[in-house]
């Protein structure tokens, strides 16, 4: 009996204690959904460019032109290849090269870096110039700027011309 | 003038029935009605549904805000507050994390007198914050609740879900 009484006392406690504080409660579900679309912005500072021979002779190349380009991806899945380049035809007797350099990450979650140390041959198969490499997390974000150099090479003694191409910098994020 | 008395009484219990006589019996009942107090929180978007959809969401391109309506109706005169809870991080199938400081949100005042606790935009914060207080005498009320993406980053790519909860406490 003593300790039915001490229990009702308790509970009398307890709820004029709940009584005055935040009592009552409901609670609704919501969901919430946020959609981010695939998005690639590549952009370069110069459309076109000319490489001079100072030489005819096989085995010259000429000067080095450098094109800085600017990504911004976020979907990219990929992780070898993701630059390439290719020729819409080949020279004749000139081997066209390129090498990426210097990526400079302004965000994101990835970089790029060279497929090799040197130059790489340019033909109209598309030729991989840029891996890419996870800094952290999911490392689908790319987001910075890079640089890549061009030069051409005689494979032939060269007669006197001017020969134009179309060269294409694909960014491929899948 | 007895006898004839006796008569009649004698007649009317030999002939008549009680049922051919009208009567009214009455009965005192007690009723009591007990009206419960009942408070009910409903949060619609705009197309109607518990549901806050934002994007698609593109880099350099504004994002429009999204809109939950807060409906409270109560029949009790208590205080309350409405907590708002974001339960766990933002994530994508994936499991990528959406960039918390990028969703923002805010609640309007009461059309019925309530004050909001998040009167301009803010960073969701993850687990509870005191969203809504209504007036000392509590009261139906209605507000909103504004949805909006900082939109300064590059977001990886996907759908991403969050779990929220409304809560209203009373006093």
């Amino acid at each position: 009996m003593r300790i039915h009484h001490r229990l009702l006392i308790g509970a009398l406690f307890l709820s004029l204690w709940l009584g005055g504080s935040w009592g009552y409660s409901q609670g609704t579900p919501i969901q919430l959904e946020v959609l981010s679309d695939p998005f690639i912005d590549f952009t370069s500072n110069r459309s076109s460019f000319t490489l001079n021979f100072s030489k005819f002779t096989r085995g010259v190349t000429t000067n080095t032109t450098d094109v800085t380009y600017t990504i911004k991806a976020n979907n990219v899945v990929r992780t070898e290849g993701v630059v390439l380049a290719k020729l819409d035809d080949l020279f004749p007797n000139i081997a066209l090269q390129a090498q990426l350099d210097s990526y400079t990450k302004n965000g994101g979650d990835a970089h790029l870096v060279a497929t090799s140390n040197g130059f790489i041959s340019v033909t109209t198969q598309e030729a991989g110039l840029a891996n890419k490499v996870v800094d952290e997390g999911s490392g689908k974000i790319l987001d910075g700027t890079f640089m890549i150099h061009y030069q051409a090479k005689a494979l032939e003694d060269l007669a006197a011309g001017e020969h134009i191409r179309t060269l294409t910098v694909i960014f491929a994020d899948t | 003038m007895m006898k004839g008395s006796g008569l009649f009484f004698l007649s009317f219990w030999i002939l008549g029935t009680p049922t051919l006589w009208a009567q009214t019996v009455s009965k005192n009942i007690s009723v009591s009605f007990e009206i419960e107090p009942v408070t009910v929180l409903k949060a619609n978007s705009e197309s109607g549904v518990s549901a806050v959809r934002l994007g698609p969401v593109s880099p350099g391109t504004q994002v429009p805000n999204q809109t939950l309506t807060v409906s409270i109706v109560t029949n009790t005169r208590q205080r309350y507050r409405v907590y708002h809870e974001l339960r766990g991080e933002v994530t994508s199938s994936e499991g990528i994390s959406f960039p918390q400081d990028q969703l923002l949100f805010m609640a309007t005042a009461g059309t019925q007198g309530g004050a909001s606790q998040v009167p301009s935009f803010i960073p969701v914060p993850q687990g509870e914050i005191s969203l809504f207080t209504s007036k000392s005498e509590g009261g139906p009320d209605s507000f909103q609740i504004l949805y909006s993406l900082e939109n300064k980053k590059l977001f990886s790519a996907g759908l991403y879900y969050g779990n929220i909860s409304l809560d209203l406490r009373t006093e």
